[in-house]
Order: C-alpha cells, then structure tokens, then sequence
C-alpha cells in the first residue's frame, strides 16, 4: 500500500518582529515541515518549523528576504540514479512573505514582488 | 492460585466445582475451550472484568537503523554516526535523533530498551516473528500472534473485534515464510480483524465491513436467519471447531450489521485538528483508529507502519539504487516526521481522555540496522543490536534499559531477546504470566511466554 497525500495542507505565517510565526497547519500530511528562508535566489536557511509555531530570525545581514512555510509532498517512490526524488519535492504551503532588513538591523514587512511558488522552477 | 483467562483456578486446595468445570474444560476433555466461550457468554465469566489494560503496538515493518534514531553515536567514526545529530530530551542524559523534536518532549513518559537482539538470521519475517509472538517458529509450527492470545484468554468487550491490525496485512518483505501476525493453534475465531484499507483517503470504507458485492443489509439479515435456524442443527455434530466457526460466523454478522461498530472506523466524527494533529497519512489516521477502536472495546491493535519493503518509502534504508531505495533523505523529510507527529499524538490523545495508564503503547521493529554504512550511504539488516520502546499502561517512563557498545555493533550490558519484550507487554497489560495459563496446541493449558519480563518497566 503505496501511501497517497490527499489535498494540500495550509497555512498563514506573518512577521512578527524579528521573528516568523505559523497559524495551525490544516490538512497536515504530517512530513517534513520547515521555514525557507530566502535571499534573492539563495536558499538562506530551513529550520524545522514542527515545534514551535515561531522561528526567531536573529541577526541577518541587511538585505530583502523572503520566508515561506513548506512541506515535503511524497508523491511516489520514482528516484534518479542518486536516489533523489524525480517528483516528490517540497512545496509552499503558506503565504510567502517579504521583509527587509535595513543597516540598522530593523525588520520590516514588503509586500512580496514575486511568490516563492513562481521562483522555484528558476531556482531549480 | 491459578488462572485460566481471568478465572481464578485453586491448585493446592478449596477447588470449587465451577473451577473445577472450568479447568477441567481446558485440562481433562470434559469440556473443550470453546465451551469455556460459552460458560463466559453465559456470564459464568466476565471477561469486561478481567481488568486487563489494552495495548497499541506500532510495528515500523522494515526496521529504523538504531544508530540513526534512539541509540545514536555522536563520538563514533564517520562511518558510524551517520547524517543525524542527537538532541536532548526532557529527561537528561538521554538523547534522540533531531528529527524527532516532539518525542524528545516526552521522553518523560517512554522506556527506551537499546539492548535488543536475537540470533536466528536478518530476514525481515524472522524478526515479525520474533517480535509479534515471542517466538521463532516455521510455517509448520506456527505460534499465535500476541492479539489473537489476548483475544483468545480474555474475549471481546463488544462488537469490536479483540484484536485489529491497522491498516492492512503485512505482505511481501523478501521471504515466503510467516510474518507472525496469525491466530495458529489458539483458533481461526481469533484471527486479528484486518482492517484492508487506508484510513488516509477521503472514500475511504473498510473493506471487510461491506456487505459482499450484490448483497444488501436485508439480505444479511435473511442469511443470519437461516444460520440461526441451522445452528440447533450444528450444535447436535458440534466439535471445537464447529463451535468456533459458530463464533466466528457470529462475530463476522455483528461486525457487518453494527451501526456502533461502523462508527468506530469512522474518522470523519473526529475532530479536523486533531486528525492533523496525527498527520494526515496512512499512519497517523491508523494511530488514530487504534485510539478509537481502544477506546470503544478492542484489546490489542497493531499498526504497521508499511506492509512492505519494496518500492516504498520505508524504513529498510538500504539505498540500494533500486527496489530497496531509501536514504537518510527519506528518515528526514518522511519517516522520522510521519513517526514523531503520529507517535506523540497517540501518546498526548490518550493522555487528554484518560487512557493512558490503561494502555501499553509499544513500539516495535524487526532488527536494528548495521552500524557501518555500506558502500550506497545506507544500511542492512542487523539482529544483533536494536532500540525498541514501551510508554503507557503505568511502566515507568524517562529511562533507558540496556545499551550497546561504542558503534551500536552488540549489546554492552542487559542484553534483552524478544521473548523478553512480549513477556513484558503481557505483564504491562496485567497479566500474571506466573499464575495464568492459555490455551496452547490441543487446547492445553501453557504459559503465556517462557521468559521474564523487563523488571525495569514495572
């Protein structure tokens, strides 16, 4: 019995200060749950985001930033020869979010210009 | 004293006659055991009284690599350490892997055993064996399953089946030889329920609680007629296996017709939250099942957690490029998640509805997994050393029994074999395995399991 993830689980995230927070995960598949924390096109960090339902940021270098909450998504059991998944992957499953961070170490929400769900297929 | 089931049977002095009757039933031939059923039916004995706790068993079919997981190795060599990191738990001094953030918050209420073993070959069937009867036996000799003896010594408390496996049969995992998961000598009456379908999907239905294709509940209830009508006949030609064929055929017409029984499997009373809250995938549902079906009369249900090892994501993480594919990627994003979400639910579930102490949850698996990793950044099958652990049911939690050498190659010291393991789930759930006998082959009285339980648990 191959497992089968039915729906997409949801969720909204916000800034709060310096740090992240998620609402409760709807439809929860119950895999891998992280925040990806993004700068231009550079994946910066993917803390675990199952514990607690907020990530503290910390000290980041001054710049724009964008954060989505993710999860992985097990589709079937098709690998490459590297044993990397060919459709499994993980996939957005919040609202993305931009913020800044100015010289002086201050966070600030931007609306964000582009979804992170748009620039994966570039990234990848 | 002694007890067969839960009826208290003097042996030195003061046998009373219906003692008498019900040993004789088992020891002297006056009366076979089904016949014991009866008495027990009759209300001669209650088994709702038996006062025996009930168990929730995760079988992780495939095997985590102990080394990855409850018994990690952060001083050794690259080789042996692995990809994962330790974190620490609510209890000090023991740690766990870091994909496993929300166990390591309950480490309170669990008894991990690092010192597991057994000798008799790395197959996958032989460690479902080991670990589901206490036995390693051949398909010639088969040995009862721990639910069907349960079913067998202690009855049903409803219409819910005694003993349930979730979600489905174990299948192919590389030999045909048996997986442990059968009723043998104790009787086809108490085979575990299968429940034969995922309890994930949103259509789903339990397969084997549908009326057959073409047939209507009307139809049924004709059928249980007739049965009924025949069955003075029968009981004139009865033999024990009649008789438990008659309780079989009986307890297949409850299961089908019951509204209470249908409702039991029905997810959708729970609530959504909480169904995440279990993670909403073929394992954690069951997890929840389990929950639902304790808490409405069954005795003993097992979840595996996969019925297979091929061409799935599992634990049998030998990274092999093909069939048998898994890597440290899928304990990370997959395995560790799915077990870490679904095994804390249960475990706080139970708690929130006061059911935890009355529940021995376990958590099972066939062997460990080498210390090295092979040449793929895998690892294979290893008997010799594994972590298994028991929470629930009142055993004392926050410690570890045993432990393995420096590379996790062999136990180091309080080595425990399997039979040692389901000694101890019996005694959890209340069993006195000194004072209480079971129906062995030829409905002779024998002992449970010839091995002491892990005093440390109690």
């Amino acid at each position: 019995m191959d497992q089968k993830f039915d729906g997409l689980p949801q969720s909204t995230i916000r800034l709060d200060g310096r740090r992240l927070v998620r609402g409760h995960v709807s439809n929860d598949w119950g895999l891998r749950l992280q925040w990806k924390i993004t700068r231009g096109d550079e994946t910066v960090a993917t803390p675990l985001a199952r514990v607690a339902d907020q990530h503290e940021l910390g000290e980041l270098p001054a710049g724009t930033y964008g954060a989505v909450l993710q999860m992985w998504k097990y589709v079937n059991y098709k690998k490459d020869k590297d044993g990397e998944f060919t459709e499994s992957k993980y996939v957005d499953i919040s609202n993305p979010l931009a913020f800044e961070v100015s010289d002086d170490g201050k966070f600030t929400s931007v609306e964000p210009a582009v979804t992170t769900e748009e620039k994966q297929p570039a990234a990848s | 004293m002694l007890n067969i089931g839960n009826v208290r049977v003097p042996v030195c002095s003061g046998i009373n006659r219906r003692s008498f009757l019900q040993a004789g039933s088992a020891t002297l031939g006056g009366l076979s055991l089904p016949r014991l059923m009866n008495l027990e039916a009759n209300g001669a004995v209650d088994p709702s009284k038996a006062g025996i706790k009930n168990c929730i068993t995760l079988f992780l079919v495939g095997s985590p690599g102990h080394v990855d997981t409850w018994d990690m190795k952060p001083e050794a060599p690259d080789d042996v350490r692995g990809g994962f990191k330790p974190i620490d738990t609510n209890v000090p001094g023991i740690q766990i892997c870091e994909h496993f953030p929300l166990m390591a918050r309950m480490m309170d209420r669990v008894a991990l055993i690092r010192s597991l073993h057994h000798k008799t070959g790395a197959s996958h069937e032989n460690g479902q064996r080991w670990m589901m009867s206490g036995h390693d036996f051949t398909a010639a000799s088969p040995q009862p399953y721990m639910g069907s003896v349960v079913s067998r010594v202690f009855g049903q408390k409803g219409n819910l089946p005694s003993s349930v496996i979730l979600p489905a049969k174990i299948g192919n995992t590389g030999t045909s030889t048996p997986h442990g998961q059968q009723a043998a000598y104790v009787g086809s009456a108490h085979e575990p329920f299968f429940l034969g379908g995922d309890p994930a999907k949103a259509d789903f239905k339990v397969a084997n609680l549908e009326p057959p294709a073409g047939q209507s509940e009307l139809r049924l209830n004709a059928r249980q007629q007739l049965f009924r009508q025949l069955d003075d006949l029968q009981r004139r030609t009865e033999t024990s296996s009649t008789l438990e064929r008659d309780t079989a055929y009986a307890r297949a017409f409850n299961l089908l017709m019951s509204p209470e029984t249908k409702q039991s499997f029905d997810l959708a009373k729970e609530d959504d939250r909480l169904r995440d809250r279990y993670g909403r995938n073929t394992f954690g549902q069951s997890c929840l099942m389990a929950r639902r079906l304790i808490e409405r009369g069954s005795r003993f249900v097992t979840v595996n957690h996969f019925d297979t090892v091929f061409n799935i994501t599992c634990w049998d993480m030998h990274a092999d490029g093909g069939g048998l594919n898994n890597t440290y990627k899928d304990y990370e994003r997959h395995l560790c998640p799915q077990f870490d979400q679904a095994f804390t639910a249960l475990i706080e579930d139970l708690e929130q509805r006061g059911l935890l102490d009355d529940t021995v949850v376990t958590v099972l698996s066939e062997f460990g997994r080498t210390p090295k990793l092979n040449g793929r950044g895998g690892r294979d099958h290893y008997p010799s050393a594994w972590t298994n652990f028991f929470a629930g049911g009142g055993i004392k939690g926050g410690q570890v029994i045993g432990s393995t050498d420096k590379i996790g190659a062999a136990p180091h010291d309080r080595p425990v074999l399997p039979p040692e393991v389901v000694a101890s789930v019996y005694t959890a759930m209340g069993i006195d395995l000194e004072t209480t006998m079971m129906p062995g082959p030829g409905s002779r009285p024998i002992r449970f399991i010839d091995a002491e339980p892990i005093r440390e648990l109690f």
